[in-house]
């Protein structure tokens, strides 16, 4: 069987069944990308590793509990591979971890292309550009939240800013993320919805 | 809270970001209000963008294969479980003799040779299966490379800092399309991003095609889904300033090595 020309819902399909060459085609599809968002979250090490190594476990055991329906293999995956990495960098700090947020994320990703390397340089180009448009204080919230896994409160003490304020950068600079990359579907560069 | 006030949180909430309070507030209005459930799966659409911000990093080689002798583990782990019921137990009758203690030194001899035999097999089959795993390993070792290396040039293309959007005209054939280029000119990759092209019969793909003086180098071969989306990334030969133009033809599957079928697509530098 030709795994690199299935879907990601038809390969975690077969993973469900035990298809260790299904697994082995998504992590060549998707390593990289879960390596990469790891890395940024506890850094390069033996940690970023075994947060990776342990997210396509969890694929492994856990592909009969994923659902098309609610969203895109890639953002369950990703999900997972964040949440973990948090957890690493949290048990890191001696803090717990409160996992308020479901696995599996709504997404409307058109399907036909998801894990290409094209499809993942296109989207490494039109969200670092829209990044690049936010003012430094707004990216610095939103990643802290994103990548740190911080709260509101959390930034505003680590920043030394009023909580109000950190309210409202992450607030416009999710807003003006938005506002690009809407912009960048309207202008074709995007993935139909 | 109104909607208004939910909506301001809705940012904070995808990104998990919000504390006890609002976190507790949005959760109960988001069960009973469809339109800020609608604002969430807008935001989390942006949230989902944002591993592919981080600089790509590859994961060394091994990683793989420790991956997968965990799963193999698993699975064995699996299998020994089920066998363990329907394996026969060894009787004391149905012992050979060197174990009840029988002093036969011709028996003896013979359960030494065929034990002999026996190693000799599974040392020979160990052999076979480790040569085999070795080669397996370098070639995917050297695949990785490959890839490794493909994946740097193409990070340099996407952070340069001269990275220029370009138009894609469409031809007579391909009226209703709409194409971009990214392109950095020092760079010897591009990305093409079209819609609305026709999708090919099967046996056909695009061909994408680089002038440089009259000479065509291919740029890659590319499909489109069914509402005529497709994406690629173009690696030329030569950097992109050295070519004037590019076009788009339908060619037999696996490409030409020069344009034979209709021009979908064309622009100029």
């Amino acid at each position: 069987m030709n795994y690199t020309a299935l879907s990601d819902e038809t390969l975690v399909r077969l993973v469900a069944t035990g298809d260790r060459d299904a697994l082995g085609t998504l992590y060549d599809r998707y390593s990289r990308l879960v390596f990469s968002l790891v890395v940024r979250v506890v850094g390069e090490g033996m940690a970023a590793e075994e947060v990776t190594q342990d997210t396509f476990m969890g694929v492994w055991r856990g592909a009969a509990s994923f659902q098309p329906e609610r969203g895109q293999f890639s953002s369950w995956l990703l999900a997972i591979a964040r949440n973990r990495a948090i957890d690493e960098l949290r048990r890191g700090r001696g803090r717990p971890l409160t996992d308020s947020e479901p696995l599996t994320v709504a997404t409307n990703w058109s399907d036909g292309m998801s894990g290409t390397l094209e499809e993942i340089s296109l989207r490494r180009l039109v969200i670092r550009r829209a990044l690049a448009e936010l003012p430094d204080v707004q990216r610095q919230a939103v990643e802290l939240a994103y990548f740190y896994g911080m709260t509101h409160h959390e930034i505003a003490d680590h920043l030394d800013e009023p909580l109000g304020t950190i309210k409202t950068r992450i607030r416009l600079g999710m807003q003006r993320l938005r506002a690009v990359l809407q912009l960048a579907e309207k202008m074709q560069a995007l993935p139909k919805t | 809270m109104t909607c208004q006030e939910i909506q301001d949180l809705i940012p904070a909430y995808v990104l998990s970001a919000l504390d006890p309070p609002d976190l507790v507030a949005v959760m109960e209005h988001l069960r009973l209000c469809r339109t800020c459930e609608a604002e969430v799966a807008a935001y989390r659409r942006v949230a989902d963008m944002l591993p592919f911000a981080t600089p790509a990093t590859e994961p060394p080689p091994e990683l793989k294969l420790r991956l997968m002798a965990q799963i193999e583990r698993e699975a064995a782990g699996k299998l020994d479980t089920r066998g363990k019921s329907v394996t026969p137990k060894v009787t004391g009758r149905s012992r050979p003799g060197w174990i009840r203690g029988e002093r036969s030194v011709p028996r003896i001899i013979l359960w030494g040779a065929a034990a002999a035999l026996v190693a000799t097999i599974a040392l020979g089959i160990m052999v076979i299966q480790l040569r085999s795993a070795l080669d397996q390993q370098v070639a995917q070792t050297r695949s990785l490379q490959a890839l490794l290396q493909r994946q740097q040039q193409i990070n340099s293309f996407l952070t340069s800092p001269n990275m220029v959007t370009l138009n894609v005209q469409a031809t007579a054939a391909g009226s209703q399309t709409h194409g971009r280029l990214f392109l950095s000119r020092d760079s010897q990759h591009a990305l093409l991003v079209v819609d609305d092209l026709p999708p090919l019969p099967a046996g056909q793909v695009y061909q994408l095609w680089l002038i440089r003086d009259g000479e065509r180098d291919s740029g890659g071969i590319f499909t489109v889904d069914e509402q005529g989306y497709g994406v690629l990334l173009v690696e030329a030969p030569h950097p992109i300033r050295m070519y004037q133009a590019i076009g788009v033809t339908n060619e037999p599957p696996g490409g030409s090595p020069g344009p034979t079928g209709t021009k979908w697509l064309e622009a100029r530098f």
